[in-house]
């Protein structure tokens, strides 16, 4: 069956899909870098490109073809997790399906979600957290998910939404999900992420906590990233040819270690301090709260503290889930996650 | 191929479809040279032509003699004429076989050959393939669209770009600003000393400037401190170096403001030259290199004894805080 290729990134968006599932689709977060700390999460490769246009997204620059594809069959890709499962039975996986793509963007043509939701509620040692700029999840809450799935939300202030999350659901929209998503009963996560400056980035991120936390019991998240913006260095020319009203790549930013810019330190410094003070203010004393992508010195000045390294971090996520939700199949064991590869 | 003899004034020179004028910035050559020849040894090499449907006969290789029989009041000159059915990938290959000194000259001419070669109507396959490969491009699927973008760059921009021997990314690079900032390159390019990678600097954080601060290039002009450097009687090179420095301090205030800071604090140490004292200017690592330059014995213990100071101590802790 013949499919055109789309060339530009924004062709394919409209168009999606279906198909079979090829090679391996599950793997680790492609932005593991040792410099940075990673949380280690898997990622399930069930979608690829989305219907949203968010001016930083990597994708513009990283599809080679630009179309719409949803991985439908589904037995396939939990055949591969569960093989992964029983490799390490005494270790939680946690993972997502948004790594190319939003995880519920497409939720009411594919009903993917629904589908890995009720297959990951058979699972003892691992967690699905599906993340989404999306509210759509009216179709997953009658769903007996047994607690194994983790809805999450990319969050932004409402400013940056209207300037840089084109097509995406408004921040009333997704507060409104994530509410009706918690009263099903559903772990929350929330992923201040990217974090960007602009005049009044104070203000905005300030009522973003409080609009968010007004929607969610503290002891219904599961975690809570941080992360600013970065991108690679040719995504510079994509954002500004393909969003010129964008002021993003103009920000003070350097080259990091892993090959992607981004804000000099004392910025982000300044802005993961400013967001996770008002974050405190609202979250529980036990909520795990993570940096995506981040050096350690700048763990030490936002938290006080940093893990000893990425499996050092997973371990951590596998105890916190456990002990506050019940997570996983036994009470986990450090040394178990720091031999992982 | 045989030749045959026609009317030089039937010859289109400038007007031949086939003209680079629009395309080909000419090496610097000793046009004397070639007019010596033609008088002492006549024009020995029949012209290329092409005759198309409507009969009119366009140059294609040869400019330098016909323009000399013209000037000589030949009437006729010996030609190789190619006929109206001549694919233009030939003619195109032909060009550039005879042309290569120059085309190949800078990147900037070779990306002006391709878009001759796009304005003749060839076939992109063809250009991405063939004509692509033989000038050492490695084409992507929008390399000729970026090959469009650099043509509309201003002439006399290109023409500095051709002299200036800018790169394929330079040239991209440049493409991508607005029409007031290259109006304001080519201005500047009579006050400063711009070299292919200081305007590419210069453009490059004027740009993200302007965008940040949303201002317009008049805007910048009217600041002080870039009006203090263009009233002044600096050299052109210190203008260009006075100018680079105060857009890198407005392009980078926060990393500008710490680095100065840690220089401060080494420079307060006072410390001898046989220690050095240097850090990530990016602020992304949280180190501090300390090198030792020892060629005397006599000075190890001394070197040692300041590091061991209580006020390099407090130094290097300063500077690890400010990293």
């Amino acid at each position: 069956m013949y499919h055109k290729k789309f060339t530009h990134f924004k062709d394919g968006k409209q168009e999606v899909r279906r198909i079979s599932k090829k090679g391996t689709a599950l793997g680790t977060c492609a932005t593991l870098n040792r410099k940075y700390l990673c949380c280690n999460v898997h990622v399930l490769r069930s979608v690829h490109n989305c219907p949203f246009e968010c001016s930083y997204c990597f994708l513009q620059n990283y599809l080679t073809d630009g179309s719409t594809k949803i991985v439908d069959d589904t037995a396939h890709l939990m055949n591969e997790v569960k093989d992964a499962l029983r490799s390490e039975p005494s270790r939680l996986f946690r993972i997502g399906t948004w790594e190319l793509g939003d995880s519920l963007a497409l939720e009411k043509k594919t009903g993917q979600a629904q589908e890995l939701i009720q297959a990951f509620a058979r699972l003892n040692n691992a967690v699905l957290e599906l993340k989404t700029k999306s509210d759509a999840v009216d179709s997953l809450l009658s769903l007996d998910h047994k607690g194994k799935t983790v809805l999450s939300w990319s969050l932004n202030t409402e400013e940056l939404i209207a300037s840089e999350e084109h097509q995406t659901a408004s921040l009333k929209r997704r507060v409104s999900a994530i509410r009706k998503s918690a009263g099903a009963g559903y772990l929350i996560g929330l992923h201040f992420d990217p974090m960007i400056l602009y005049d009044r980035w104070k203000e905005g991120y300030k009522k973003l906590v409080a609009d968010v936390f007004e929607a969610v019991p503290p002891d219904r998240i599961a975690w809570i990233s941080i992360g600013s913006l970065r991108f690679n260095p040719e995504m510079k020319k994509k954002i500004e040819n393909n969003y010129p009203d964008s002021r993003l790549t103009s920000a003070e930013m350097v080259l990091g270690d892993d090959a992607k810019i981004r804000y000099v330190k004392p910025l982000r410094v300044s802005m993961y301090q400013y967001l996770y003070n008002e974050l405190k203010k609202y979250s529980a004393d036990n909520a795990l709260a993570y940096l995506c992508m981040e050096r350690w010195d700048v763990w030490d000045r936002v938290f006080g503290c940093h893990p000893e390294s990425v499996e050092h971090l997973d371990f951590l996520f596998a105890q916190s889930l456990y002990t506050r939700f019940g997570l996983g199949a036994e009470q986990p064991k450090k040394e178990r996650y720091m031999t992982c590869t | 191929m045989p030749t045959e003899s026609i009317h030089i004034n039937d010859v289109l020179i400038n007007d031949s479809r086939f003209a680079l004028r629009d395309f080909i910035f000419d090496s610097i050559s000793e046009p004397s040279c070639h007019l010596n020849t033609f008088c002492t040894l006549g024009i020995l090499y029949p012209i290329v032509v092409y005759r198309d449907r409507k009969g009119l006969i366009h140059l294609v290789d040869g400019r330098k003699r016909a323009e000399y029989a013209k000037q000589s009041d030949e009437r006729l000159i010996r030609a190789m004429v190619l006929p109206e059915t001549t694919p233009v990938t030939d003619i195109v290959s032909l060009i550039h076989c005879n042309r290569r000194n120059d085309i190949e000259s800078s990147v900037m001419n070779k990306v002006q050959f391709l878009c001759f070669a796009i304005s003749m109507n060839v076939p992109e396959s063809w250009i991405l393939k063939v004509l692509c490969g033989a000038l050492e491009f490695k084409p992507h699927t929008e390399f000729l669209r970026e090959c469009e973008r650099i043509f509309h760059l201003p002439r006399e921009l290109r023409q500095f770009c051709h002299e200036k021997k800018f790169s394929l990314k330079q040239l991209l690079n440049l493409s991508y600003y607005s029409p007031d900032i290259l109006s304001q390159l080519i201005q500047w390019n009579t006050s400063l000393q711009l070299t292919a990678s200081t305007l590419d600097e210069i453009a490059s954080h004027l740009k993200d400037y302007l965008r940040a601060t949303n201002k317009r290039i008049k805007d910048f002009l009217a600041e002080p401190e870039v009006e203090d450097i263009f009233e002044s009687s600096l050299s052109q090179r210190d203008k260009t170096e006075k100018l680079r420095q105060l857009l890198y301090l407005k392009r980078f205030p926060t990393l500008s403001a710490v680095n100065a800071n840690i220089r401060g604090i080494i420079k307060q140490l006072h410390l001898p030259k046989e220690i050095q004292i240097t850090w990530d200017g990016t602020l992304e690592n949280k180190k501090l290199d300390v090198t030792l330059n020892i060629s005397d014995p006599q000075k190890w213990q001394p070197v040692l004894d300041t590091l061991a100071s209580p006020d390099v101590k407090e130094a290097v802790q300063s500077i690890l805080d400010e990293l």
